[in-house]
């Protein structure tokens, strides 16, 4: 997994591309820290480019999720597509936050 | 008269015996009856037999309906600790039960990351803690060297110095009680260290495994998912199937039910027929009967007239009546009152 952040006004966009599993947790961190670290209180996660991700993945999404709305903030998701749309379906996770 | 006179011939000879032709007219009217009633019965057994039979025909559609829905009714639906459960909710009791395990997955994986990151943040504090036990240690191997400095120099000082050779030596044993708890700290973090260490290792190597069984990647739910809803789809498609052919079996079934009621119902002609048919055989019993013991009266009007009387009254049959009349005085009695409905009309036998 790798990931880009890039500040666009009040909104903050994380692509990641690669897959999101467990191993990944380390380098999520990095994710987290951005999203407190912010100032924009709207966070896009881009899954444009992600191929896969298995719960582990969706826990940290989660986690994120929570992170964000710990400091007031909004995530979203976006650029769902494939196997991750089918795992997010699965995890009704359109519930919790909204996905584009 | 002449033409009386004729007439008596017919039926009488000179001594009133019966005449050939009055034999013969009365053996055929006699015939005529016998024909008329045994056809009349005859035709009577035939259409009961065949009402009984489209009858038995009508209950039996019903009764194919009605076992044709319980059938439907008992392939779509399975018994469950006592409850009737439609086979069409299944997928969707299944589709429940799997979104709940992959919510607790979820739940699970969320809380073991979580967990990781604690311990990992604790783990950066037991190095900060560790690090800290170490500047103590420096700091009181500096302390007990001052302690030993000290000693050295209130030795050095004699009896100016025997207080500050105690202090020195509280100093000293101060040290190395504070070695001895810096000693302790550090198994102690150790102790810590190694534990959380485990425990990372072990949730670490949960996840591999369960990684390597496919249990993480939900790749398994998701296939079970799609093939839930394809079940759900072909039973929904199927029920739909079922309801039409059920509901095409009930329209068919009650049309039969409908047209062997018509059917029934126009056989009642038979009913009617042999009320005619009765008519008749009564009427010609009558002139039978008139022939047979006074055929000195057959010139007589007024015997005649009564007969005629006699025969229109036996009739209950009113468009029978009708006809008897205009055939035997020429015109019906449309003066007369309305004949009250003949009560083998008003009863017709509904089979």
């Amino acid at each position: 997994m790798d990931f880009k952040s890039d500040a666009r006004g009040d909104r903050l966009v994380i692509a990641i591309s690669g897959v999101i599993t467990f191993d990944d947790h380390n380098k999520f961190r990095g994710i987290l820290n951005a999203i407190a670290d912010s100032a924009a209180t709207t966070i896009e996660i881009s899954l444009a480019d992600t191929k896969m991700l298995d719960s582990a993945g969706v826990g940290m999404i989660l986690l994120a999720n929570d992170r964000a709305k710990k400091a007031d903030k909004t995530l979203r998701l976006s650029g769902v597509t494939g196997h991750v749309a089918k795992v997010l379906e699965l995890s009704r996770i359109a519930q919790i936050l909204p996905v584009d | 008269m002449p033409q009386h006179n004729r007439i008596e011939n017919w039926t009488t000879d000179a001594q009133g015996a019966r005449s050939p032709f009055s034999r013969l007219l009365l053996g055929t009217i006699e015939s005529a009856n016998r024909i008329l009633l045994d056809t009349t019965q005859d035709v009577e057994d035939q259409a009961r037999r065949l009402s009984d039979l489209f009858t038995s025909l009508n209950d039996g559609s019903e009764e194919q309906t009605q076992r044709l829905s319980k059938l439907v009714s008992q392939i779509t639906t399975v018994e469950h600790e006592g409850k009737s459960i439609d086979l069409i909710t299944l997928p969707q009791i299944l589709q429940a039960s799997l979104s709940e395990v992959t919510e607790r997955i979820l739940v699970l994986s969320k809380q073991g990351v979580s967990l990781i990151y604690s311990l990992d943040d604790i783990l950066c504090e037991m190095d900060g803690l560790g690090a800290c036990i170490n500047e103590i240690e420096a700091i009181n191997k500096q302390t007990r060297l001052l302690s030993l400095n000290a000693q050295i120099e209130s030795a050095r000082a004699g009896a100016a110095g025997a207080g500050f050779q105690i202090v020195s030596t509280e100093m000293h044993t101060l040290s190395k009680r504070i070695d001895a708890l810096s000693d302790r700290m550090r198994g102690s973090t150790r102790t810590v260290t190694e534990s959380i260490r485990e425990v990372v290792g072990s949730i670490r190597s949960e996840y591999r495994e369960l990684s390597e069984i496919g249990a993480m990647d939900l790749s398994k739910q998701i296939d079970a998912k799609e093939h839930l809803e394809v079940l759900l789809t072909s039973l929904v498609e199927r029920n739909a199937e079922i309801s039409v052919a059920l509901s095409d079996s009930t329209s068919t079934s009650r049309r039969i039910g409908d047209e062997v009621r018509e059917v029934v119902i126009a056989m009642q002609f038979q009913d009617r027929m042999r009320q005619r048919t009765e008519a008749v055989v009564t009427a010609l019993t009558a002139v039978s009967r008139f022939l047979s013991d006074h055929p000195e009266k057959i010139s007589d009007p007024e015997t005649c007239d009564g007969l005629v009387q006699t025969i229109v009254d036996s009739i209950s049959l009113s468009d029978v009546r009708r006809q008897f009349e205009i055939g035997l005085r020429g015109k019906p009695s449309d003066d007369a009152p309305a004949p009250a409905p003949a009560p083998a009309e008003s009863t017709i036998e509904l089979f």
